[in-house]
């Protein structure tokens, strides 16, 4: 499919770009082995990285903050885009169109929190000639515990 | 919706498309970008693939709606919070992006417990086209 006729809004597919993340050519769709987990990414979670984040959509930091005005909640979807530097190296992105991300927020990310994010492909397809993957990724924090769990689909060209 | 319908809307400049993408170099420097390059930031790239301009992150209107569930719930959202949403158009470069939740109802999903509040989640372009739709819920 070009994107174009996703362009011309056909309704029938599926269809908001996600694009040439990784500039280095990876393994391939055809490569790719369901199971396959990926991770993990560390980060110390920043006063910064909340002010960037709000900055960037743009929208008030102030649910993210405690009663001081200081940022103190990480936003949930902060490392959703993770799935980028996890599948680097393990999947060539290239063209793709992103069809669905889920996303269960199980407990906060408090600033200065140590965090993890792993995860593994779930599910690779064809659909109406396209190939998707699925990935699974969590953040954990440095008690181990799960504060979020995502599943993300797309398609790659 | 047992509360009023949220709402918010805003520009995806090219300038918006940039920072966000900044986002993810900045966390991983490996994976910066010179700027100006990719589908995400160059005409012509973007239009050889038939966009009609640079396209926008979808994750980054798919933040707003968690982000107005943030405004309304706080710990609520912070504290079991889930979000679906399937992508259904690209949002270019110049588009307005409007992000509604709870505006219509919600078809609740078949996995969604009785003890969940779900709500419908739509984020539509200027021209009223969606562009993406779900649902998002936090316990009751």
């Amino acid at each position: 499919m070009s994107v174009d006729r996703a362009c011309r809004g056909d309704a029938a597919l599926v269809t908001t770009a996600q694009v040439d993340q990784a500039s280095e050519k990876g393994p391939s769709w055809d490569e790719l082995q369901v199971g396959l987990v990926v991770g993990p990414l560390h980060y110390t979670i920043t006063e910064e990285m909340i002010a960037d984040f709000c900055a960037a959509l743009p929208v008030a930091e102030k649910p993210y903050q405690s009663s001081s005005g200081a940022a103190s909640v990480m936003p949930p979807t902060l490392l959703a885009t993770d799935y980028i530097p996890l599948l680097k190296g393990h999947l060539e992105l290239g063209w793709g169109l992103m069809a669905r991300h889920s996303m269960k927020v199980l407990r906060p990310v408090k600033v200065d929190d140590k965090v993890t994010v792993r995860g593994k492909i779930t599910d690779k397809y064809e659909k109406k000639g396209r190939h998707y993957w699925t990935l699974q990724y969590d953040v954990t924090n440095s008690s181990g515990q799960v504060c979020s769990q995502s599943t993300i689909s797309c398609s790659v060209d | 919706m047992s509360t009023k319908p949220l709402a918010s809307e805003f520009d995806m400049s090219q300038q918006a498309i940039d920072a966000f993408g900044a986002l993810i170099g900045k966390r991983v420097p490996a994976l910066r970008r010179p700027r100006g390059t990719g589908h995400h930031a160059d005409v012509e790239a973007a239009k050889s693939v038939g966009l009609r301009g640079p396209v926008a992150y979808s994750l980054h209107y798919y933040a707003h709606v968690s982000h107005l569930m943030a405004e309304r719930f706080g710990e609520r959202w912070f504290n079991g919070g889930e979000i679906s949403v399937a992508f259904i158009k690209p949002v270019c470069a110049g588009d307005r992006v409007f992000v509604k939740v709870g505006e219509r109802d919600v078809q609740r999903p078949p996995e969604s417990s009785e003890d969940r509040l779900v709500f419908q989640a739509d984020v539509f372009n200027q021209l009223n086209e969606l562009v993406a739709a779900g649902h998002v819920s936090i316990p009751k």
